[in-house]
């Protein structure tokens, strides 16, 4: 939560340094950089994992269709936005819903992908409300575990989680769901995290 | 997008050559000190750009209906897996 929150804090100062300061930097450039270096970090961290052995041997059928769940089950209700939101097509709203909660690089990929056919103003806009409704579903997922464990049942906190079920909302799932569910948590996350640029690319281009 | 699956790919490789070597674990902190580079580097095109802060509680209620949307379709998802598949391995996750 406290890591959401300074996240959080460093996008509306450089919002506010944008707003009031005159900036001289490319931002745009300057974050594909950046993106490169944290796609290559996110590798190492992964490759790097303690225990990838271990992760490896729990991935039974079992595991697999939780995150299979929660990928259909969030584009699927992500199309749906595109019904309610007349600005966007459905495959920009499943774009948006493809970031599983992963709001850093979702809305910079979104950006980056869509300045192509949409223009760079609709590109932010879309990479904007990317940001936003990522935000949005990590904040739901670590403030609302016990309602959605209560209500939806033991899988539930893994999967509103998406990506942040392996790391940021972990605490609360194994609050709520219970110690057995760390594993599954963790593997959720890893194979959402591995899916998401690839669905986001996809609905980007379609 | 070729682009940045491959330095992610470089990375594991990187990471996976490298796992022995205890300096390598703190990747994740640079990591953090990244992503808060990066959304800095974001929110300030965004400031920069008069149409979106003028509008941002527009976007606020687009992101927020996409957000509601994706939660609710991966509940439902969960509840659909858990009653097809884990809810016949006993109560033992019924606490």
């Amino acid at each position: 939560m406290r890591s959401s929150l300074i996240t959080l804090l460093f996008f509306l100062l450089g919002g506010v340094v944008g707003a009031c300061a005159s900036v001289s930097v490319d931002t745009h450039r300057a974050s594909v950089y950046v993106l490169y270096l944290l796609m290559l970090l996110l590798g190492i961290s992964l490759g790097c994992s303690r225990d990838p052995k271990q992760i490896v041997a729990s991935l039974r059928p079992d595991a697999l269709l939780l995150p299979l769940a929660t990928v259909g089950g969030t584009l699927l209700f992500s199309a749906m936005g595109g019904f309610l939101l007349s600005r966007w097509t459905a495959f920009d709203c499943m774009a948006v819903g493809s970031g599983f909660a992963y709001y850093s690089v979702s809305s910079i990929l979104i950006t980056e992908i869509k300045s192509a056919s949409l223009g760079v103003q609709v590109a932010t806009e879309l990479g904007t409300i990317a940001l936003l409704s990522n935000i949005f579903r990590e904040m739901a997922a670590l403030l609302c575990a016990p309602l959605f464990r209560r209500y939806f049942g033991y899988l539930a906190p893994i999967s509103a989680a998406g990506i942040g079920s392996a790391d940021i909302s972990l605490p609360a799932i194994a609050r709520y769901s219970g110690p057995d569910a760390i594993p599954l948590a963790i593997i959720h996350g890893l194979l959402i995290e591995i899916s998401m640029p690839f669905f986001v690319s996809l609905f980007c281009r379609l | 997008m070729f682009t940045f699956i491959l330095m992610m790919l470089l990375g594991v490789l990187i990471g996976y050559s490298l796992r022995n070597r205890s300096k390598i674990r703190k990747v994740n902190s640079l990591i953090h000190g990244v992503v808060w580079l990066m959304l800095g580097l974001l929110g300030c095109s965004i400031g920069q750009n008069r149409l979106i802060v003028d509008h941002l509680s527009y976007f606020c209620g687009q992101a927020a209906v996409i957000s509601l949307l994706s939660v609710l379709g991966s509940l439902l998802g969960s509840v659909l897996v858990y009653h097809l598949f884990f809810n016949k391995k006993g109560a033992s996750h019924e606490k």
